[in-house]
């Protein structure tokens, strides 16, 4: 549980970085569950087993029942090594007409299409007085039947109709068609929102609690570098120190992280390609009006965000991330947006809308130009925090001026 | 404010069902709290203690000394009751921000009406709304904006939070007619000059949730509909 990958590289658990007592808790909850399930109540079963096992006639009727319903075309199964496929073969499925195709006396559409989705939904609908059948109903979701039906009109031992073809020459496809099977092997919806579904473990944990982030438009909101790192290691780029949730990590490759790092670049339309801190300088003016508005008389944007690394003190519930850290996550041009009207990108988000109409903004800074404002409060952000070799523009350069 | 729009409604009905003008009742009674009295919480100021102070005690349940239940919203809904529809309202109602308490607690006002968010306290709030008919909106008002206007346009009754300070809650309630009241510190309400009908009554609470019951209003009777709310 510490280290899956050690256990089996092939392994899909992520690590949780569980500390020793962590896991050994784990364990042991999981322990008491298998007990719990082992405890007495078996036994009588394993009575009446036991009897039917020495009784020969229930063994060849096993035998016989083994050989009509085909469990050894999965299983395997001594003494069926030899034993033929016990139904037809579908690699030419996909090229029969519909005068072969056996309705019945179903009402269903007289197409290759509705047979073949009728025929896995309820497998014994086209059956007669005359004919049987032993292909089980697997329960399969409509949307997993239509892409099994995708499957077999492929089976005819030659080309695939174009229009069943996942087209990957539209621009960003291959991306995204990479990032979602990556998404979805990993099973990321499990705690993330992404493309518009996810986020199953708020059936478990309820959403009283805080949850992982939705991570639609995350592509448009992070730098690809810096999502990248957080991939590879996301202890080190911990976002909201108060909370207990934990990123696992996958351990990604560098390919891996990369895939997925231009998905939700695709995704949210932006330039998947790693770019430099090499913003526009922002001027002294600019820079001074943008601290002022940060500052309590104003925004006060720090009663709610961590002011390099000093918490704020309202209730850890209510607080924002370190706005030191800021440039080297958020997009430059992310920023503006996000400050006039959060809500409009993440409904519900605890940041309020600063600046969603010409009328709220302050009348005595920048002339009470809104469009000014959000760009001062982007450069103040900007020239926060010292990590980076390209620190924009200071205000002494044109400050001298 | 609510005088004047009865009388329009009862223009409005003089214009066109004459015969109902006279026809009307009432509705009163009280709200009691019943179950094991919780202590008032006091919540731990740590932000802006300054203005706010260094504690403040939780209003989500406000009782008398018999448990008498305050701030409950009474409401009718049902065919017939007359519709502020098409009628603007002149004057907003207005909530303070104040040593960050919302005041009043429970706001009504009617869909297109200005609502009027007032900062007192020289420092940053937001107003953040859990509404689901009108969209959820969420507006900061810093120290530099005294006074928020806003809009709801649709009937329904939802919370208003700051995220600056957690405590902070109000309950906003649009309604499209006059038929509503909130019980006093003696639990007590009424509603009068209800045209005559059946209807399901509301009562609302934000922290013990909402009864309901069928009620029929007779001429000149006053109808005493006195109930019990509690955490179950």
């Amino acid at each position: 549980m510490q280290n899956p990958k050690a256990y089996n590289p092939e392994a899909k658990m992520p690590s949780l970085r569980l500390s020793s007592q962590e896991a050994a808790d784990v364990t042991a909850y999981l322990l008491s569950n298998s007990q719990a399930k082992d405890d007495g109540k078996s036994r009588p079963v394993d009575e009446a087993l036991r009897a039917k096992l020495s009784d020969p006639d229930a063994a060849k009727k096993g035998f016989v029942l083994i050989s009509q319903y085909g469990c050894y075309g999965c299983h395997n199964i001594k003494g069926f090594e030899t034993a033929s496929k016990l139904s037809v073969d579908l690699s030419a499925f996909g090229r029969k007409e519909v005068p072969e195709l056996d309705f019945g006396d179903s009402k269903i559409e007289r197409t290759w299409t509705a047979w073949a989705h009728g025929k896995i939904k309820e497998p014994r609908m086209y059956l007669t007085e005359r004919t049987s059948s032993k292909m089980p109903n697997f329960g399969l979701s409509d949307e997993d039947i239509d892409a099994l039906v995708v499957f077999l009109k492929g089976q005819k031992k030659e080309d695939v109709p174009q229009k069943y073809l996942m087209s990957l020459s539209k621009p960003r496809q291959k991306q995204i068609e990479n990032g979602r099977r990556l998404v979805e092997r990993l099973n990321c919806r499990g705690c993330h929102v992404i493309e518009g579904e996810g986020r199953l473990i708020e059936q478990v944990i309820g959403s009283d609690v805080p949850l992982p982030p939705i991570l639609d438009g995350i592509g448009a909101r992070v730098r690809p570098d810096w999502m990248f790192a957080f991939l590879k290691h996301p202890e080190e780029h911990k976002i909201r120190p108060q909370l207990n949730l934990r990123m696992p990590t996958f351990q990604f490759t560098d390919d891996e992280a990369s895939s997925i790092v231009e998905y939700f670049s695709a995704l949210s339309k932006q330039p998947s390609s790693f770019t430099t801190n090499n913003y526009p300088r922002a001027t002294a003016e600019s820079l001074a009006a943008g601290e002022k508005l940060a500052s309590a008389e104003y925004f006060n944007c720090f009663s709610c965000h961590i002011q390099n690394g000093k918490l704020p003190l309202n209730d850890p519930s209510q607080w924002g991330p370190d706005l030191y850290r800021a440039k080297d996550r958020i997009r430059y041009d992310f920023i503006t947006e996000w400050i006039k009207d959060p809500q409009l990108i993440t409904p519900g988000v605890k940041m309020p809308g600063f600046l969603p109409s010409d009328d709220a903004a302050p009348q005595d800074v920048l002339g009470g130009d809104r469009q000014k404002q959000v760009e001062a409060v982007r450069d103040y952000i900007m020239s926060l925090g010292s990590s980076a070799s390209s620190t924009p523009a200071a205000a002494e350069p044109s400050a001298k001026k | 404010m609510r005088y004047s729009n009865q009388f329009k409604s009862l223009i409005l009905f003089v214009l066109l069902i004459p015969s109902l003008v006279n026809a009307s009742g009432g509705i009163s009674g009280k709200v009691t709290y019943t179950g094991e009295r919780l202590p008032v919480k006091k919540l731990a100021v740590g932000i802006d203690a300054e203005v706010c102070g260094s504690a403040i005690s939780s209003e989500e349940i406000i009782l008398g000394k018999r448990g008498e239940l305050q701030n409950v919203v009474v409401y009718l809904s049902g065919k017939g009751l007359f519709s502020y529809k098409g009628l603007s309202q002149e004057s907003p109602a207005v909530l303070t921000q104040e040593k960050c308490r919302f005041t009043p607690r429970v706001v009504f006002i009617s869909p297109g009406q200005d609502l009027k968010v007032v900062n007192n306290d020289g420092i940053l709030h937001n107003f953040h709304t859990e509404s689901h008919a009108n969209l959820s909106l969420n507006r900061a008002q810093p120290a530099s904006m005294r006074e928020l206007i806003l809009k709801f346009s649709r009937s329904e009754i939802f919370t208003a939070i700051c995220d600056v300070h957690s405590w902070m809650k109000s309950v906003i309630v649009v309604k499209d007619n006059p038929y509503y009241a909130l019980t006093n510190e003696k639990g007590e309400y009424e509603i009068k000059d209800i045209p005559l009908g059946t209807y399901v009554l509301h009562f609302f609470h934000e922290k013990l949730g909402e009864k309901k019951q069928v009620i029929q209003i007779k001429e000149g009777e006053t109808e005493n509909v006195s109930i019990k709310m509690g955490i179950y």
